[in-house]
């Protein structure tokens, strides 16, 4: 696990640029993005988790200029996100899938095929070909979308948003109502769309899908970017665990905590006031440390293997919760 | 012009079954009109072809909701996502309600015709039936830009309601533009009717201008001009409404994280 400043200081020319990012509604009582710096380089997969309100939702707004910022600027390769050279760059998938309902499936791709500017030699070939690759039963095509189940919609969704091969790709919960097997292939596509040169812009709430695909997340909580983790692909070897511990009993110290996972031949990542998350080499130094920990009378009240790096962020933020309503 | 935006619009609207029914039903209402007439009373009624202002009614048929409803549904996001400017959205949206509301006219014009035709021939002018489809051509065109611009404003069909709310602002504006000072007793009450009465009259007036954007061709029958004011007062307030829909369209939020 690593962790890098917010801003990349190397000058490229290409890329998603967000600057000090401000947006407020109802008059400026709330606010939703506050200063949100962020950079999302070419052809990375760049996750974005957050709480329920954190400011996710919006962000994606203000990328695609359907939101009008306060302050702070977003540029995408160069250009201001309501270019219209920019948005023939990107492809989209909204959280919501509101579609032309009374079309058919295949008239729908057709629709946006012809709204993103292709030739209309090749619109129905490649609009079936994106159909199948998202693997919608070929059945389905002429059917009304109001009669399409959520799984389908996400699919039809999935494959508007890759019509004219975009150079970004923003998905806002494209996993969402998706059975395992479209979960697979979601993942799948998303790796072939990456190693492409794709550049993805992911926002979910699966942790494990974020983790699984993004080479960089942003944590983001009350519209600022809190903290921004590199996923290594040497990671995935690594099998994590979490210990919690009652907040109010004798907890362990740090030093003496970090000597002890020495002596197990673990690896202490984190250490807060109600959890540890722990790293180790193989499961057997789990049982051994978790021993220990009982021996020397440490409140362990839950230990679990910790399959996600994300969730920490999230426990942090139960945390603060539960603190301020003590 | 966007084509795809064109296209969906019509589209949409014959989508709906019940406009499309609604429709149906108005176009061909001449020839219901004339039988019912004909089985029932035995009778014609004097007037041929209809008014060529009546045909608002198509506009409101296939122009509500145009972009309304898709503030509504949501679906107007991921359409401005592609490469479409608001300008030609509007303009698409207005070009295709104002084609479909024609031909809607223009049918019902050739259904009068033919009513017209089978009762009494000789009283049929194809100058008449001319001017009266373009003028019915130019009405549609109009008032597809009011609808577009008050469609722009609202979500859904609240367009429809509006649309009623300017036309009883009429209604009210010409009943008092008809109270006579003479009848009101002398005092504060007659200062105030006089000062009333014509401000009135030119709202109505205006009203009229707005919301029945409409060229009178019947000069040309006589073999004069028409005049220059009232084409330049069509095409004034085409532009104003559509630069006006233009305008709150690019000013409009979309509803992104709204539920």
């Amino acid at each position: 696990m690593s962790e890098q400043s917010i801003i990349d200081t190397s000058d490229k020319p290409v890329g998603i640029f967000i600057d000090q990012l401000t947006k407020t509604y109802k008059g400026g009582k709330v606010k939703a993005l506050n200063g949100l710096t962020l950079q999302i380089n070419p052809g990375e997969a760049f996750g974005i988790v957050g709480p329920n309100g954190a400011g996710k939702t919006t962000l994606f707004g203000c990328l695609l200029s359907f939101l009008k910022i306060d302050t702070g600027s977003i540029t995408i390769d160069g250009m201001p996100p309501d270019a219209l050279q920019v948005r023939r760059i990107i492809g989209y998938l909204p959280e919501r899938l509101n579609f032309d309902n009374w079309m058919s499936g295949r008239e729908f791709m057709q629709y946006h095929h012809e709204l993103a500017e292709q030739p209309a030699t090749e619109r129905p070939r490649a609009c079936d070909d994106l159909l199948a690759l998202v693997a919608l039963d070929p059945s389905s095509w002429t059917l009304p979308i109001k009669r399409y189940s959520r799984g389908m919609l996400q699919r039809l969704g999935f494959a508007q948003a890759l019509i004219g091969n975009p150079k970004y790709l923003l998905l806002d919960e494209p996993a969402s109502g998706v059975d395992p097997g479209g979960v697979l292939l979601l993942r799948s596509l998303l790796r072939d769309l990456k190693k492409k040169g794709v550049t993805i812009v992911l926002n979910s709430h699966q942790l494990d899908q974020v983790e699984k695909l993004c080479d960089r997340v942003a944590f983001i909580k009350s519209g600022q970017v809190e903290a921004l983790e590199v996923m290594q692909e040497s990671d995935h070897d690594v099998t994590r665990f979490l210990v919690r511990w009652n907040n109010f009993e004798n907890q362990p110290q740090d030093v003496e905590l970090r000597a002890m996972c020495e002596n197990q031949g673990a690896t202490l990542l984190d250490h807060q006031p109600e959890f540890a998350v722990f790293s180790v080499q193989n499961t057997e130094v789990i049982a051994a440390t978790i021993k220990e920990m009982v021996l020397r009378g440490y409140p362990i009240i839950h230990a679990s293997s910790q399959d996600n790096r994300l969730e920490k962020y999230f426990l942090s933020s139960e945390q603060d919760i539960s603190q301020k309503e003590l | 012009m966007n084509w795809a935006i064109f296209k969906n619009t019509l589209r949409r609207c014959n989508a709906n079954k019940l406009r499309m029914w609604i429709l149906l039903v108005v176009i061909f209402m001449p020839i219901i009109a004339s039988t019912v007439q004909l089985c029932v009373q035995h009778y014609f009624s004097d007037q041929l072809i209809s008014d060529p202002l009546r045909v608002t009614f198509f506009v409101l048929i296939c122009g509500s909701g145009a972009i309304g409803s898709q503030l509504n549904d949501g679906t107007l996001s991921l359409v401005l996502s592609r490469p479409v400017t608001i300008t030609k959205y509007v303009f698409s949206k207005w070009f295709a309600v104002s084609s479909a509301s024609s031909i809607a006219a223009i049918v019902q014009l050739l259904c009068e015709l033919a009513v017209a035709l089978n009762r009494t021939p000789a009283a049929v002018s194809f100058t008449d039936v001319a001017i009266n489809g373009t003028e019915r051509i130019l009405v549609c065109f109009g008032f597809a830009a009011v609808m577009i611009l008050l469609s722009a404003l609202v979500s859904g069909i609240k367009d429809l309601g509006l649309y009623l709310l300017l036309s009883i602002l009429g209604v009210i504006c010409s009943m008092l533009s008809q109270i006579k000072s003479n009848s009101v007793p002398d005092g504060l009450a007659r200062v105030a009717v006089s000062i009333m009465v014509p401000f009135a009259q030119q709202c109505q007036t205006i009203l009229d201008q707005i919301l029945q954007p409409f060229v009178d061709l019947s000069p040309l029958l006589s073999g004069a001009f028409i005049s220059l004011h009232a084409i330049a007062s069509y095409l004034a307030v085409i532009t104003l409404f559509l630069s006006l829909a233009i305008f709150s369209l690019n000013r409009r939020e979309l509803p992104y994280g709204a539920d």
